[in-house]
């Protein structure tokens, strides 16, 4: 009988302590908001021009293809909010729900009302908000006015996101959450803050200039920003007073 | 950039139909096959040029050169990050990293490569057609004169090469 149980108690704790590295592999690797492949749990979800395909990767080495749906196209980034999945087109903004398979469904699909092609958009999530970057291309077919703004959706209702406004900024491009701040790259401006607060009405607070950014990662209250030919990092600990910490550049 | 282009339709046509080739010094590309694993290895760190798609995990930051690989930084201490080791893959765009494995495209497959050993990494697996081609004008830069146009359904762009052409249809004015 004892032994029983410390048999029990040896297989309960190799599951345990096996499901723990696991989590701790998976929520250690952090993607840019421009990302367009990203895993969850034992799942690898990756976006290519058109669809969304999802991959078992229980055995890391050789990952199985589950399903794949089509979306639409301009495919350019994926981002992961509360089991939902984000996917940023140049057109649109669809959101799909992960169902207990692990297999995304869309639930809606946001038409920007902008020109076609001439734009990239990444999406962030938090508090049922989601906020969406769209830049003009700096290619001739894109000679038309463009827009080039930080958009505000509340997605409470995910078949039904609600377009809240829209911010004029000069070229923005990826973004990411701190505590109670945005920080959205753009290409001209640098790194421009905003002060999210109030989640529906970002209020601009500051702007770091002088460089190209293109895409941001937030972790462990450090910020880094990955531009065009450098990557700079800033300490966000305390929001109010960020530190710049140095730059890698060429 | 458009009008750079010019396609030689007509003058194929002629050529062809007065059944002599036409022959003409010139460029053409060289492609690395989609799916050739040999050329995936690591090399020693080199100058950032057109950045792309950035990750991190642990201590590291890995940030892709676009359509040429990843370069791996060190951020123990990220007032002095230290640029490591550059991951070739050519035509990578986009990748993630889970434990010890790297997943990154190359514009038509995905490739799996195994990260354990950051200075020796080695492809574990290749999942075809996964991705569809990107189309892209490419054209040999600071060049005027014929060239064998590229498609990137041949393969993925390496170099451009001088060669002996015949009936070329690209040209650069």
């Amino acid at each position: 009988m004892k032994q029983t149980i410390y048999v029990s108690l040896f297989i309960f704790l190799t599951i345990f302590f096996q499901n723990c590295s696991q989590e701790d592999i998976s929520s250690s690797t952090q993607v840019g908001s421009y990302s367009t492949m990203l895993t969850i749990g034992q799942k690898l979800y990756l976006v290519n021009d058109s669809q969304i395909k999802t991959f078992d990767v229980t055995d890391s080495k050789n990952p199985v293809l589950l399903n794949t749906t089509d979306l639409g196209d301009e495919i350019e980034s994926l981002y992961h909010y509360d089991g939902l999945l984000l996917v940023g087109s140049a057109t649109n903004m669809y959101i799909l729900e992960i169902n207990d398979k692990g297999i995304p469904e869309q639930k809606s699909r946001t038409f920007y009302n902008n020109v076609e092609f001439c734009s990239n958009d990444p999406i962030v999530a938090r508090n049922d908000i989601a906020y969406v970057t769209l830049s003009s291309v700096d290619i001739p077919v894109c000679d038309r006015p463009v827009l080039d703004e930080l958009r505000v959706y509340d997605i409470q209702n995910i078949e039904r996101p609600e377009f809240l406004e829209s911010i004029d900024m000069t070229k923005p491009k990826g973004l990411g959450f701190g505590k109670k701040y945005l920080f959205v790259c753009d290409q001209q401006d640098g790194l421009v803050i905003f002060n999210i607060e109030d989640p529906k009405s970002p209020v601009l607070s500051s702007t770091f200039g002088g460089f190209s950014a293109f895409d941001v990662i937030i972790r462990n209250n450090k910020l880094i920003v990955a531009c065009d030919n450098e990557l700079r990092q800033y300490d966000i600990s305390d929001e109010d007073n960020i530190q710049f910490l140095g730059a890698i550049q060429i | 950039m458009k009008n750079i282009l010019i396609y030689l339709f007509l003058s194929t046509f002629l050529f062809t139909s007065c059944e002599k080739d036409f022959e003409v010094a010139g460029k053409k590309p060289v492609y690395y096959s989609y799916e050739d694993s040999t050329v995936i290895r690591r090399l020693e760190p080199k100058t950032f040029g057109d950045l792309g798609k950035i990750v991190t995990s642990g201590n590291y930051i890995f940030i892709g050169e676009k359509n040429m690989g990843i370069h791996v930084i060190n951020n123990i201490d990220p007032t002095a990050p230290i640029k490591e080791h550059f991951w070739q893959i050519p035509g990578n765009r986009e990748f993630t990293v889970f434990g010890n494995m790297l997943y990154a495209e190359n514009g038509k497959n995905l490739w799996v490569i195994n990260i354990e050993n950051f200075s020796k990494i080695t492809v574990e697996n290749i999942i075809i057609n996964q991705y569809y081609p990107r189309f892209e004008e490419r054209y040999p830069p600071g060049y005027s004169g014929y060239f064998e146009c590229y498609y990137e359904k041949n393969g993925i762009f390496k170099e451009w090469k001088d060669t002996m052409l015949v009936n070329p249809l690209c040209e650069t004015l």
